[in-house]
């Protein structure tokens, strides 16, 4: 079977600006695929060609084998889209949401089963103006989730949403594509794409700078580990020089009795005999894998160079780019 | 299917507003009023200014007498209804909402014109109906059926200039653009379009070192071929063709182009004109 989405060299201009440049992208059917990238990456833009809300510059995009352009409305009967930036009639019910979206799509389900499977069945019939914002979202994706659609788009989805809110849209998300749906869901939440997702693409400044599977681009990381070893006695130079010099190992710290090793994982038990043959007890260790972080960091251009952060690996980075949930 | 959709949600979103029913309410005084105005001018009227006019084969009736307040409040609601119709979902990003569902651009436009003008043409039926009930109680003299081609007449001048409207805010791609075109659609119909050419015949005169015509029925054919091109002068020629002629000026309507049916047509062509520009442009816009 052909690819659900499949861009090839896409381009999109917004006047002078370039938001997307020359993408090339392939989602297969049945997959969780995050779209990854920082706010402003063109992750929305992208979206938004694939429902035929704005039009590329250059380049073809097919969904579900069609063309958003020219076969916009029947694609739209096959697709539920969560979009960025959308706004809810204000004096219409969460019931009459549903059921217009439910009637667009000429189905039959039923509007409180929706509602009720997004978690807000008691707001049904209070006018949609005074939902909070995680309501609202829930309201949206169950609009995009009548009809059984093929592909769910959803941008952002977890917006507004609290942590076990961003749950339940997960578990929503694992349904659908046991259902048989193609899910694809971007974000600019890590977490929420690491825990979900089969394959990533990122995108950075309107181009794509990396589509692969979350192991894969662990493993291209050099499977990075950090480690961290309590000693009996402050190290001194000769022994923190021994470490350095071992294979795989990218730097030493020490502070007190602690030393901090970033290094690729075969190098930890080199690590620490070279630490017990200086003489010193090693009392205690923990490793911690290389964080998915540094990835994102490292393609999107707001990091060190990956190996090398050891606090971007262990604390949530906290650049504008990059919000990282609670 | 889709349309129907469409417009029928958008008549239920604005119906929860209090729009409809501040339109009810002014629409059932205003036309109620007009008819008992008409009454007691029709009873100041009986001597022998109606003869005479009647000989001239003009008379002053309830559908001329009401048409000048119905026109200037029917282009200044509907302006109000519709002008945020695409640009104001637009910029909310309720549009992506609208076309993120099985629906297309044609469909949210031609919904929009319809789901509004319902809105307008809902308190305005209301208030013709209404405003029947009262003709009767003060013993007017009206043929029903005339008075409901008349109802029908106004409500299809609702639905032109509510697409005028709606065909402009779909042109614009913010709000402010929305207003500013509303604004400049009421100056140039309600206000240029007479202004403009009565000016330039005044200056005409004026520059040729001639007398004005004692009689407007004395001015040049152009001059009202070019204001009977405005959707209220249409709206009015239109009304002479289907109901017992009156006119505030007796002009020589021999001229072919001159004809009252031709009303229709002006009002075919506003209907459609300003949609069909709007899509276009609506068509190629990004959201």
């Amino acid at each position: 079977m052909a690819s659900v989405i499949e861009l090839t060299n896409v381009t999109k201009q917004f006047g002078d600006v370039t938001a997307l440049r020359g993408v090339d992208l392939a989602v297969e059917a049945g997959e969780v695929f995050g779209f990854l990238g920082p706010n402003g990456a063109g992750k929305s833009t992208t979206i938004d060609m694939l429902l035929d809300f704005i039009r590329p510059t250059a380049g073809e995009i097919r969904v579900l084998g069609m063309d958003p352009r020219t076969e916009s409305v029947e694609l739209r009967k096959h697709v539920g889209i969560l979009p960025d930036g959308y706004h809810i009639y204000d004096r219409l019910t969460g019931r009459q949401h549903v059921q217009f979206a439910i009637d667009s799509k000429g189905g039959d389900d039923d509007p409180m089963a929706l509602l009720e499977r997004v978690g807000i069945p008691e707001a049904a019939d209070r006018k949609a103006g005074g939902y909070s914002k995680g309501m609202t979202q829930r309201l949206v994706l169950a609009m995009a989730l009548a009809g059984e659609p093929d592909l769910l788009v959803l941008d952002e989805p977890t917006t507004g949403l609290d942590p076990a809110g961003a749950r339940e849209m997960r578990d929503i998300i694992r349904e659908e594509v046991a259902r048989g749906a193609t899910v694809f869901f971007s974000s600019h939440i890590l977490e929420q794409v690491e825990a979900v997702c089969d394959r990533v693409a990122i995108l950075n400044r309107g181009e794509l700078v990396a589509v692969d599977t979350i192991d894969n681009l662990r493993a291209s990381m050099g499977d990075g580990a950090t480690l961290t070893v309590t000693v009996d006695a402050e190290p001194t130079e000769d022994a923190l020089d021994a470490v350095e010099a071992l294979p795989g190992i990218t730097s030493v710290s020490a502070t007190g009795t602690t030393v901090t090793v970033h290094c690729i994982s075969s190098a930890k038990t080199a690590v620490l005999d070279a630490i017990e043959a200086s003489g010193l007890h090693v009392s205690d260790f923990a490793t911690e894998r290389t964080s998915l972080e540094d990835l994102f960091l490292k393609y999107t251009g707001n990091g060190d160079e990956p190996a090398a952060s050891a606090d971007d690996a262990t604390e949530p980075a906290t650049d504008a780019a990059m919000e990282v949930e609670q | 299917m889709s349309l129907a959709l469409v417009a029928k949600k958008d008549f239920q979103d604005a119906s929860r507003s209090k729009v409809l029913w501040i339109l009810s309410v002014l629409y059932v005084l205003l036309i109620s009023a007009m008819v008992w105005a008409f009454a007691e001018f029709e009873s100041l009227l009986a001597g022998g200014d109606a003869a005479a006019a009647a000989q001239q084969g003009v008379s002053f009736n309830l559908y001329l007498f009401m048409a000048g307040a119905t026109t200037l409040f029917i282009s200044a609601t509907a302006l109000v209804v519709s002008y945020k119709a695409i640009a104001g979902e637009r910029e909310s990003g309720q549009l992506k909402l609208l076309l993120g569902l099985p629906h297309s651009r044609v469909d949210v436009l031609l919904g929009k014109v319809i789901g509004r003008t319902a809105v307008l043409a809902a308190p305005v039926v209301l208030g013709f109906a209404v405003a029947l009930l009262v003709a009767f109680a003060l013993g007017v003299n009206v043929v029903v059926t005339e008075y409901a081609i008349f109802a029908l007449l106004t409500v299809l001048y609702a639905l032109v200039y509510v697409s005028i409207v709606v065909g402009v805010s779909a042109m614009a791609s913010t709000t402010t653009q929305a207003t500013a075109g509303a604004i400049s659609i009421f100056v140039v119909l309600e206000v240029l379009w007479d202004l403009v050419p009565t000016v330039t015949l005044f200056g005409y005169y004026y520059i040729t070192d001639q007398s004005l015509p004692i009689s407007p029925a004395e001015y040049p054919e152009w001059y009202y071929v070019v204001t009977r091109l405005a959707p209220t002068s249409a709206y009015n020629a239109a009304r002479n063709a289907v109901l017992p002629k009156s006119a505030s000026v007796s002009i020589d309507s021999s001229s072919f182009l001159l004809q009252d049916w031709l009303g229709f047509v002006v009002l075919g062509l506003w209907l459609v004109v300003p949609l069909l520009v709007g899509y276009w442009r609506f068509e190629a816009a990004d959201l």
